[in-house]
Order: C-alpha cells, then structure tokens, then sequence
C-alpha cells in the first residue's frame, strides 16, 4: 500500500502549505497552530489485493512451503494465492479460528508465527516493525473482510527499465514494478512482487529489486505479482567493442541485422561464414536429412556463381527428401504411433502429414485442417489428432503446446505459477473441445479398431474448483464483461472448434506464427531464440525478441509457407557462420555468434552410416530401400533407433527426442554388431571399390566425401598412405579408416 | 521481539506473581543477564519441548543453565569458562555464513548483547541461584482487548418498515435490521446447557459468559489468559470444565466451581498446544481432552494427574468423549480417522477409517450404541461402536460440518456447519428433520437443552442463536463483550424486534433499513418502545410473539423527507 502513505504525506503537505500561507497573512502570532482536517480515511484492507500480495511475498504460499499440496505444519493455502476463498477459510475460518484472534491481533498465530514469537519452522518471515506487518494487524483489526467478488484484479505488470546494459563492475541497478488493476488504477509494488534472477551466474536479484551483474550474458529477472508475470532484460556484456567495431555497417538482411544489434549490445563479434563443404553437408542434413552426394559437392567446389548457395538452398527444398524428413518432425511433434492409433490409424495420420508437406500446404491451412478434422482415423487422416489426445484438457495441452509454445499443463490444478495463465483460461480453453466424441466403428471388422471423429450435440467443460460452466474462450482474449447467461451460445453456429481454428492460425494471433519461428530456428540453428523452443512463457524470454518477431512476420508475409521460412533463415548470413568460435565469442552459446553443433538425429545418422558403407538398413515390416528417415512411427522395431534417442511419441514436447550421450551410444558405434557389419558388408562401398580395383587416392577420397562431405586434408592423405604403404590387405585399412572417421565428433555432429 | 506471550503460553492460567528488583552485583549470573537474553532472542525455537523437532532446535535446547551447559551429545560444549574465544556460542551468534549464524533467519544479537555474554563466559560462566529455574517466571497479564467498535454488528429482525422509510432501492421484503458498532467480535468455539438446563455456557477467546435461560440475562464471565475452545458441565452441574490455551504454545483445562463462583487450583499440564475438546465421564471423575498437539489425554480430575496420554493420531485431535461405562475414550483426528481407546491401557481398540477427509465433528449416542462423525465431507457417517462398521450415512449439509450433538433422550441429533446452518436429524432413520436459519456465518458449535425444547448455535459471528426445536422458530439472538471495569456489556434480540441488554449497548443500537441508518429521532422513540425484558422473558418460555409494528410517529423537529412519487 505504498502509495497511501504517500498520499497521508501529500495531504499533510498540502494542509502544511495552506498553513503556512495562512500564516503569513495573519499577524505575527507565535505558536501558529495548523489545523489539519480531513485526512482521507485509510482504504480497508483487502484480501486479495493487500494481504495474499505479502504471503505470496515472503514466501508463505510458495510450494515448498504452505502452498504445497498437503500444505506445512497443518497449515495449508492455495500456490500463490491463486484460490482467495480457500486461503481465507484456512487463515479465519478453519479449526475454530485458531489463526486469528480479532480481538488481539497481535495475539494471531497467523502473525506470531511468521514473526517467530511461537516456533516457526519457516523462520523469521515478517518482522514485527515492517508496514506488511502492520497491514495485517489492520485487516485483523477491521474484522478479516474476506475476499471481494468483484475485486479489480492486476491486469499488466511493468518494470522499469524494462531492460538494461550492466557492465560487469557497474554498481546495481534497482528494478520498479507497477501494476495496472482492471478498474484501471496502477499501484507500485515494487515492495509486494516475487523477483527471481532467470540466471544467476549472469545477475542476481534480491527480493527488494536491486540487480547486480555477475558475469557475461544475458538474463531476464522474472517479476511475478497478483497472478501475472513480467520480465525485465539484464545484459552484462562480453566485452566493450572498439569504436570502430560499433561503426561498422548493420548486415542488410533483417535476420542478420537483428541478431548483429543484439551482438553488439552483448560485445560480441560473429565468427566468419563457414566454408563450402560444411555449408552443403549442413543444410542438407538440415532440410532434408541426406548427406549430400559427392558429385554434388564437386559440383557445387566449381560452381562459381555467386548465388550458388541460394540455387543450392532451393534445390534442397525441391527435393523429394524434405517430406520424408519433416514428415519425421511433424509425425513426432502430432505423436503418430500405432500404440495410441493402432496400424492402419498410424499410416493414415502419417500419409496425411506427408502429403501436406510434399505439397508444401502452408501451417495455418494444415493445422486448421487438423483442428475441424472429423470422421474414420482410418480414411481420414487428421481425425487421429483427436485420438492421440481424446479429452478436453489433453487436446487443450496439446494444442497449446504444439502449435502456440504454451504449455498450460500446470493451470490444471491452480494457477500457472510462471504464467498469466489461470485455472480458468485453461478450462475455458478446454471447452472448445467438449463436444468432440471418439464413437467405434465396424467398417473394418468388429476388431477393426476403427474409431470415428464426431462432433456430439453436448457436453460441457467445467471449472473443477466452482464447478461452473466455461465458456469456450482462446488464450489472452479478454471476454466482453457479460454476465455468464448472457454470453452468446457457443454452438449456434455449429462446431465450436471453428471459432478456434479461425483464431489459432490468424495473422493477429501472434502466438502461432511466432511458435512456428521458434520452433523453425531452433531445429536449424540447434538452439531456439526462446529456448526450450516449445516453451513460450513470458518468464522464458525470447534472446531476441525483435528477431522472433521478424521471422514471425516473414511466415505471415509469406502466407505461412514453411520452406519460405527455412529459405530464409538458411540464407542468413547467421545460419551460415563457422562453427568455429573465436577467441571474443567462444563464451557464447545464445546468442548465435558461431554456429553451434548439433549432434545427428537418430535417424539421420543411421541413414548416415549406411550412405558412407554403402548399405541399406532392413526394417521389419517395410520394404528394401526405406530409410530411417521414412519410418512411419518409433514402433519399427531398431535398437540402434532407441539408443540415440529416437522418441516414444507419447508426450507432446519437443524434449522427448533427445541427443543426450550415454555409454550405451559410445560402445554400439566403436563395437556394435550394426557399425561393424555395415564397415565390412560384402556389398558395401569399401569392398566394392575394392573389387573395381579403384586406386587407394580415390577410395578414400570417396570415403572421406560420402562420410565427411568433404576431401580429406593433406595430412589425412599422408597418414593413410603411411598406413597403406605397410598394410597387405588394403580393404581392412580402408575399414578401419571408416570405422574412425564414423566415430568421429565431425561425423556424429551436424557442424 | 516480543516474548510475553510465549511465556504467558508455557505458564498458563498461573497465577501472577511480580519479578522481583534486581540488585545490582559486581559478577555476571546466568540467571541475572544471561538467562533474560537467550529467553528473548534463542529459547522461541530451543527449548526443552521443541528438542525432538530437530528442524527447529536441531537438538539443542536453551532454556535452563543446565541445557546451556550440557549442548549436544557428541559435540564440543557450547561454552568453555573463561574462553569466550574457543566457544561454540559466541561463534555461531558471530558467524557470517547466513546458514550457520544463530538466531537463524532472524537479525543478530547486538554488539552490546554479544559482548555480553563474552563478558560472563570470562568472567567464569557463573550459573548464579538455579534453584528455582523453572518456576521463576513471572507471567504478564494482558489487559482485555477493548472494544474496537469498527464494524456493525448486524442483528435482523422481522419489523416491517413504514412506507415512508422505503425509497426506490429498497425491496419488497426488506424489514428493520439492528446494527451495534462493536464489531468485529471475538468468535464463539462452545456452547454447553448445565445439566438442568438454567444455565448456558458460551466460551470464546479468554472468556466464558454463561446466560441464564430463565431469564434471558448472563452472569459476569469468567475471564482467562487465553483463548477457550470447549466447554463441559461435570454431570452433576456443579463444575465447568474450560479447555482451550494459546495456539502453538500451549493447552490446558481449568475447572470452575459455579456454586463457589472461582477457579479451582488444579492444573492439568501436558499438552503443547491448544485443546479443542474437552469431556467428562458419567461419574465425573475422569477428563479426555483433545489437541492440535495430535494427542488425546486421560486425567483425574480431582488431583489432575495425566492417566493416559494417547498418541496414535497423526495429526490434530479434534474430538474426544467417553463410553456410557467410562471403560473407553473415543477420538477423532484431522487424520480422517476416529479411534477408540481403553481407558485402562490406554490402547487402540478401534480404528474408524473410510472418512476421506478432516474428521471436525463426533458424538456418541448417549446409551452408547451409535456413534457419528463429520467434517470437510459434508456427510455425517454412522458407524457401530463396537466392530467399527459404517452403518449408515445422512447426507444434505452444505458445507463442512463442524459440531455434532446427540439430544439428552438420544433421539435427536443436531448438526453445525460451513454454510451457518444448524440441522436436526432423526437419530433413528439418520433423516434430516429441519434446518434452522438466521446465522449468517460460519457455526462451530452446537448445544440442544436437556428438555429437548431448544437448540443453540453459534460461530465467526460472535453471536449466539436460539432455536426452538420442535418449531424451528428462532427465538433469541445474543451477544456479549469482555468485562471492563465500567461493567460488562451484552443485548439480547428476539426477531420480533424487542431487545434487552446493558445500557451502553442499548444506547449504541441504532435501526437500519438496507444499509440506511433511520431518522435520529426515530431511533430514540423506537428503542425506548422496543426495551423489553419481559418480552425476551416470554421468548424463552416458548411463548409466541407479536413482531412489533411500527406506528407513523408525528415528528416534531425533523420531518421525514416525502419520498418522491
């Protein structure tokens, strides 16, 4: 309540003044005496807007204390103070009012506890002397007023400044908050929200607000208050860049242009654009999950045209590789699996993505096409979206997940703790889906299996806590402040989910079109500008956001055309630097001054090693010549898959498919039965050359083309003919030399 | 910090006895400087009933010379005389690690408070006269809250109002409500009839009032330290028994003696932290009380010797009361389970399990055969004592259910909760019979007159309702205040609109129509009109009541405003 005594003080300054005036007027009169008249009456204290802001404060109600879900020491109240009624029967009404004694209010263990006058497992929370301390005192003084229904609720969070450069022995910078209510007022409280430093090592936060920077970086401090979330940027630059480095000329490109403004602030300067092999083994893992073919390399060495990265990127995206490989990414992200949709469900949800992306169908078509799907999951293939989730609040999370980067789970069972989202967004964002029914089928056989998508004529979703009916509302839309019976039927004009699909994948909606960004950035650049790519939470904060924002706006521009998306970015100066870090930017990961490695997906490095062997992988059930990257679902059985993370297709984020490292990984590529055979199969590469008496200089020219992607260095030739000039049988040194070259981080990473 | 109320906690209900003048000595004592300074900064957390909680105290305990002296097993002492330098006690009230410096969490001692104990660990750690430690504390009455006055109490009734009262907002039904600035009032937790039923005791935070029912009028209370959370007639009617103490601090029971009007000098001690049941056996011979302490206990209550300490809930007892034969205790816990206990042996004999939530609310038929819980689940369960079978359910309370009580003849049976409505259910069948309305709070507690004839409620309001049971009809509504020394203040209202009480309170009730305070000139005509002790008399005798009717009274001074057509 900062600014009532603000306002005590003006008014008493203000009475000060006309005394004084007064005074003047007046003979001289000694002691002037200053009627003081009218103060305003202090506000009552309310219990949302005053007294859950200090427990949400001092940590009363977070999950490791009272607000866990058996609460602490018997005492329990909602996370964050999400759930007012429930708070206010635990405080004042439970156990015979055991917390509060009106008539002493000192005496209430709701205070003596925290200010450790009783035992207190939490320690010292709220001293005695401090103005939350007092303000509780009031509210019991005035009777506990419970919480208000119609009580203004914050609607936007500011900080000041929004951002900020530190360097790193610069004294610390003190962050304000306001708060903006629904009745249009704005309070400071600064003194009642939660701030947390995102990242330590970069700045930290104390809980009054004073930011102090640590080390090189960039962080965002999360600032929470009354259910709502903000961020304020801190960046500690890497160094301080010379003049002329500052002068030099902003890139053209706006992609490069973004990331190059965000460099300079930080003090960072990009490494150079890498070298031509790199960049033709880099965009085709990327776009279409092939090596490149060593014709094509040559080819590409001599072209001397000066678009002929541009021509390649096209060529790529032409290929019919791209379906069969974001086809993998798609199938991953809508979990296409035979578990949940049985075979003949699984291919045709399969099928469909495919055809989608062979014909380039633009994202805002296709996920609407999704979104209204109904009929068999056998014939039709985007029904199977509403069998992999088939519940409201498992289609609401997935939809939000996948094609908006929220993830709403938490808003479940309370209030998002890091979100603006509240339990009731996530129900009324439910309702869309409340009529969607799954109805079984005997097209196919009584054991067929086939289940049909239909849209029923009821059902409902309701708030678990008040058990009201919620109205299907999108994301962030602000309902017109109609009492609930006066709201418009949402199923007069048919299928619910219409409204949601025309809102999902408008242009205004900037969710969509920004996810899709990130997501893209992320799969190319191996690091997302918000990351994890599928998170999007305002307290996970893009690096870039005017980046994010222009890719967003070249997705729309482009009527949603993916490959116009990956064009871009893979023609961006960004897309094409080095690996290789210099010595200024090596301390960066983020900020996509060097091109950081990413290790092969599964399936692309199985297809890998069986390019450069020169073999063909068998998968059960398929015919010869599938490749990893055209299997339908995780469910073909490949244990070499599995190892290297190959995703389940169970849940949907992005992190399911993973390229952590085990030992499992190491030992199936140094001595697995898989790499072994394949090095030495009879109708392999090596033996074939061999047979075709190829000399020594072109084999492994060849090997290190189909396995690298590029020539091998002087030194590399040298020390292989060293090998050769005492080796009888040729065949195993060239095996041997493959078998190394496979095991190599160059060969496992896309660089 | 403020550290009273601890010790007004652990000594509760003693008598005062004043702190003797300290004479100034040339030497530093434990009990003189030392003892006063580790009390208020050190002992909240380290004492000797917190040594188990080893997250609070770690162990450690501070409260007597000889706890200080002893530390921890296995570990170096806290203090070497005469080398305040190797001390673990003046290291870790120096320390500047925040994880080891003490008292943690909150702000150090003082330079001046450091030094001194450095002072007295080198000048030799003199204990000074222990002999008395333990007893020596003087305990601090607090004054009686006043009366803070801020809100309105609000009190309906069924007077229709003149036409001329009304405007355009008001409503049909609207009628005269009362309204008393002297809320918030303390919450009611027990009302109890005495066994012949003249008298009804109302216990709420540091007082009891208890009203006689014959006249409508109540006693000067009986004051205490500290909050009263149940109250029980010893059989015979002669003694009160009190139970409450100070949240996270302390419980006890205190039995007043109603023909001698005083406390009698017997101290139940045991239990940690408030009571919030407590019960007599037929004889009156035996107490079980129950606490947030997580246990029940059993006592004499002639000498007040503990008898049994049962703890085999895990979490806050709620509930206890004893078998017809006094042979066992019956228990009810915020761990979703009643039990039964031998009172010899102090052993469960019965668990009750299948509530799925808090149980708030337990009664045992009066012959013993049925017993009933409640609680956040709303339904009451009937359970068979003897085999611990569920024998039937009653549904329809809205709302957690907070006190069940059996009627005298065991045919009755009467609920409180959430929703503030008091419910009669046939003890039989288990059926709800009737729901009386009027409160507009929460109801924790219920009493039914050993007549039958009356049901009373009360809760958060701070106010007490009377019901006549066959009716239904609400008959009287109360309220009282602590005593000061100008006297002791209370009204009394029947919805028909007629009052009594204590001349302040009378001159502050002020009449309301839709939160509009009536003409000045109104309320002095009305209130002289409506003081009527033989009307409240009437009411308790079950008579019926004519709702006041207002008159037009011609206004000499201040006309009221024509209300506009």
């Amino acid at each position: 309540m900062c600014y009532k005594p603000l306002l005590l003080l003006s008014s008493l300054f203000a009475s000060l003044l006309i005394g004084s005036i007064a005074q003047a007027e007046k003979p001289a009169k000694a002691p002037a005496s200053i009627p003081v008249k009218s103060l305003p009456k202090p506000t009552p204290v309310s219990f949302q807007r005053d007294v859950i802001p200090i427990l949400t404060r001092f940590g009363c109600n977070q999950g490791s204390c009272h607000g866990s879900q058996y609460g602490k020491g018997g005492f329990k109240i909602s996370l964050a103070g999400f759930d007012p009624e429930l708070d206010y029967d635990h405080i004042v009404r439970q156990l015979r009012g055991r917390r509060i004694s009106t008539t002493d209010p000192e005496k209430s263990l709701f205070l003596t506890k925290p200010a450790m006058q009783v035992p207190h497992g939490g320690g010292l929370r709220l001293n005695p002397k401090s103005a939350s301390y007092r303000l509780l005192v009031r509210w019991i003084q005035e009777g506990t007023p419970a919480p208000l229904p119609n009580e203004a609720f914050v609607t936007k969070l500011e900080t000041t400044p929004p951002e900020r450069i530190l360097y790193k022995n610069d004294p610390p910078q003190a962050l304000r908050v306001m708060a903006t209510y629904s009745d249009g007022t704005t309070r400071d409280v600064t003194s009642l929200a939660r701030m947390n430093t995102l990242n330590d090592g970069v700045a930290s936060c104390t809980p009054e607000g004073i930011v102090t920077p640590i080390n090189r970086g960039q962080t965002a401090i999360m600032v929470r208050f009354g259910g709502q979330a903000a961020i304020a940027t801190v960046m500690v630059p890497f160094a301080r860049l010379t003049k002329a480095q500052l002068a030099s000329p902003f890139p053209q490109n706006p992609v490069d242009l973004w990331v190059t403004r965000k460099q300079r602030q930080l003090g960072l300067l990009a490494s150079q654009k890498c070298d031509d092999t790199t960049f033709l083994r880099r965009t085709s893992f990327d776009i279409i999950g092939t090596m490149p073919k060593p014709e094509e390399i040559q080819a590409f060495l001599v072209d001397r045209s000066p678009n002929k990265r541009e021509k390649w990127i096209d060529g790529l995206l032409s290929r019919p590789e791209y379906a069969d490989y974001w086809t993998l990414k798609w199938g991953d992200l809508l979990r296409s699996n035979r578990n949940t949709l049985g075979v003949k469900g699984m291919w045709s949800f399969t099928n469909w993505i495919r055809a989608q992306l062979q014909a380039n169908s633009p994202v805002d078509q296709f996920v609407h096409e999704l979104i209204l799907a109904q009929g068999s999951t056998f014939t039709n293939g985007p029904s199977n979206f509403y069998r992999v989730a088939n519940n409201p609040q498992d289609l609401a999370e997935t939809t939000s997940q996948v094609f908006l980067g929220v993830r709403l789970q938490c808003a479940r069972c309370h209030n998002h703790p890091f979100e603006k989202w509240s339990q009731k967004d996530y129900y009324q964002f439910a309702a869309y889906f409340a009529r969607i029914g799954l109805k079984g089928s005997n097209e196919f056989g009584i054991f067929g299996g086939e289940q049909v998508v239909r849209v029923n004529n009821y059902g409902e979703v309701h708030h678990p806590k008040n058990g009201k009916r919620m109205y299907p509302t999108a994301l962030g839309a602000q309902l017109a402040s109609l009492p609930d019976d006066k709201l418009p039927n949402p199923d007069a004009e048919g299928d619910r989910r219409q409204k949601l699909a025309d809102w999902l994948v408008n242009k205004n909606n900037r969710l969509f079109a920004r996810n899709i960004a990130n997501r893209y950035w992320g799969y190319l650049l191996g690091i997302g500008i918000a990351n994890p790519i599928d998170d999007m939470r305002t307290t996970n904060p893009p690096t870039n956001p005017q980046l994010l924002d222009h890719l967003a706006d070249v997705l729309i521009k482009n009527s949603f055309d993916l490959k116009a998306l990956v064009r871009t970015i893979c023609n961006s100066d960004t897309y094409q630097r080095s690996s290789a870090a210099t010595l200024e930017n090596r301390l960066d990961t983020r900020f996509f001054t060097n091109y950081q490695p990413k290790r092969l997906a599964a399936e692309v490095l199985l297809d890998s090693i069986d390019y450069a062997c020169g073999t063909q992988e068998k998968f059960p059930s398929l015919p010869q010549g599938t490749r990893a990257i055209q299997l339908p679902d995780s469910l073909v059985g490949s244990e070499f898959l599995d190892t290297f993370g190959r995703p389940a297709r169970l849940i949907a984020c992005e992190c399911e498919r993973t390229a952590e490292p085990n030992i499992s990984q190491t030992l199936r590529m140094m001595n697995g039965e898989l790499v072994n055979r394949k090095v030495g199969q009879w109708d392999g590469r090596i033996s074939k050359m061999v047979q075709a008496k190829k000399s020594d200089d072109a084999i492994l020219i060849e090997i290190y083309l189909t396995a690298l992607g590029r020539y091998p260095t002087t030194k590399e030739r040298s020390v292989v003919q060293g090998v050769l000039a005492f080796s009888k049988d040729h065949k195993l040194v060239f095996e041997d030399v493959l078998i190394t070259l496979i095991n190599s981080k160059e060969f496992l990473f896309n660089h | 910090m403020k550290t009273p109320m601890l010790w007004a906690g652990l000594l509760l209900w003693s008598l005062p006895c004043i702190a003797q003048q300290n004479t100034a000595k040339p030497t530093l004592t434990y009990m003189k400087e030392i003892k006063p300074l580790l009390k208020e900064r050190c002992v909240v957390c380290h004492n000797r009933d917190s040594v188990k909680n080893l997250a609070l105290s770690g162990g450690l305990a501070l409260d007597s010379f000889v706890a200080l002296k002893t530390g921890l097993p296995n570990k170096p002492p806290l203090f070497v005389p005469g080398k305040s330098g190797s001390s673990e006690l003046i290291r870790r009230l120096e320390v500047s690690s925040p994880a080891l410096l003490m008292p943690k969490g909150g702000p150090a001692l003082s330079k001046q408070q450091i030094a001194l104990v450095k002072k007295w660990i080198d000048s030799g750690a003199n204990p000074g006269d222990t002999s008395k430690e333990g007893d020596a504390t003087a305990i601090l009455i607090e004054p009686f809250p006043i009366n803070s006055g801020l809100n309105d109490l609000l009190l309906s009734t069924r007077i229709v109002p003149l036409p001329e009262m009304r405007d355009k907002q008001t409503p049909q039904n609207a009628t005269l409500q009362y309204a008393l600035k002297v809320a918030p009032l303390p919450l009611l937790t027990s009302i109890v009839f005495s066994p012949d039923g003249k008298w009804l005791a109302v216990g709420t935070y540091r007082s009891v009032t208890i009203w006689d029912t014959h006249t409508g009028q109540p006693q000067t209370p009986i004051t205490l330290l500290n909050s009263v959370q149940s109250l029980a007639f010893r059989p015979d009617g002669q003694v009160l028994a009190i139970g409450g103490g100070a949240a996270g601090v302390s419980g006890e029971v205190r039995l007043y003696d109603l023909v001698a009007k005083r406390l009698l000098p017997i101290t139940f001690k045991g239990h940690t932290d408030i009571l919030y049941c407590v019960a007599w056996n037929r004889e009156g011979k035996l107490l079980a009380t129950a606490s947030h302490d997580k246990t029940a206990r059993v006592w004499d209550a002639t000498s007040g010797k503990e008898l049994q300490a049962l703890k085999e809930h895990s979490d806050a007892v709620t509930r206890v009361c004893f078998s017809p034969d006094s042979k066992s205790v019956y228990t009810a816990s915020l761990d979703r389970n009643a039990r039964r206990f031998g009172v010899q042996d102090g052993k469960v004999v019965r668990t009750f399990s299948g509530h799925a939530e808090a149980i708030y609310a337990l009664a045992l038929s009066p012959d013993g055969k049925r017993l009933v819980s409640s609680g956040i689940e709303p339904r009451l369960r009937w359970w068979n004592p003897e085999d611990g079978n569920t024998t039937n359910y009653s549904d329809g309370s809205s709302g957690q259910v907070n006190e069940i009580v059996f009627s005298a003849d065991g045919k009755r049976l009467a609920s409180v909760d959430a929703s503030g409505r008091l419910r009669l259910w046939d003890a039989g069948g288990g059926g709800q019979q009737r729901v009386l309305e009027g409160a507009n709070d929460w109801l924790y507690t219920v009493a039914i007159s050993p007549d039958g004839k009356w049901v009373a409620g009360a809760g958060s309001e701070g106010v007490l309702y009377l019901w006549q049971t066959d009716s239904g009809a609400l008959r009287l509504q109360c309220a009282s205040w602590y005593p000061t020394a100008k006297g002791f203040d209370w009204v009394a209202i029947t919805p028909e609109g007629y009052l009594d009480g204590s001349p302040n309170w009378l001159a502050k009730t002020r009449f309301r129509l839709q939160n509009r305070d009536l003409a000045p000139s109104l309320q002095v005509a009305l209130r002289s009109a409506l003081k009527a002790s033989e009307t409240i008399l009437k009411a308790l005798q079950g008579a019926p009541i004519e709702p006041y009717k207002l008159m037009p009274v011609p206004a000499p001074k201040a006309p009221l405003p024509k209300p506009k057509p």
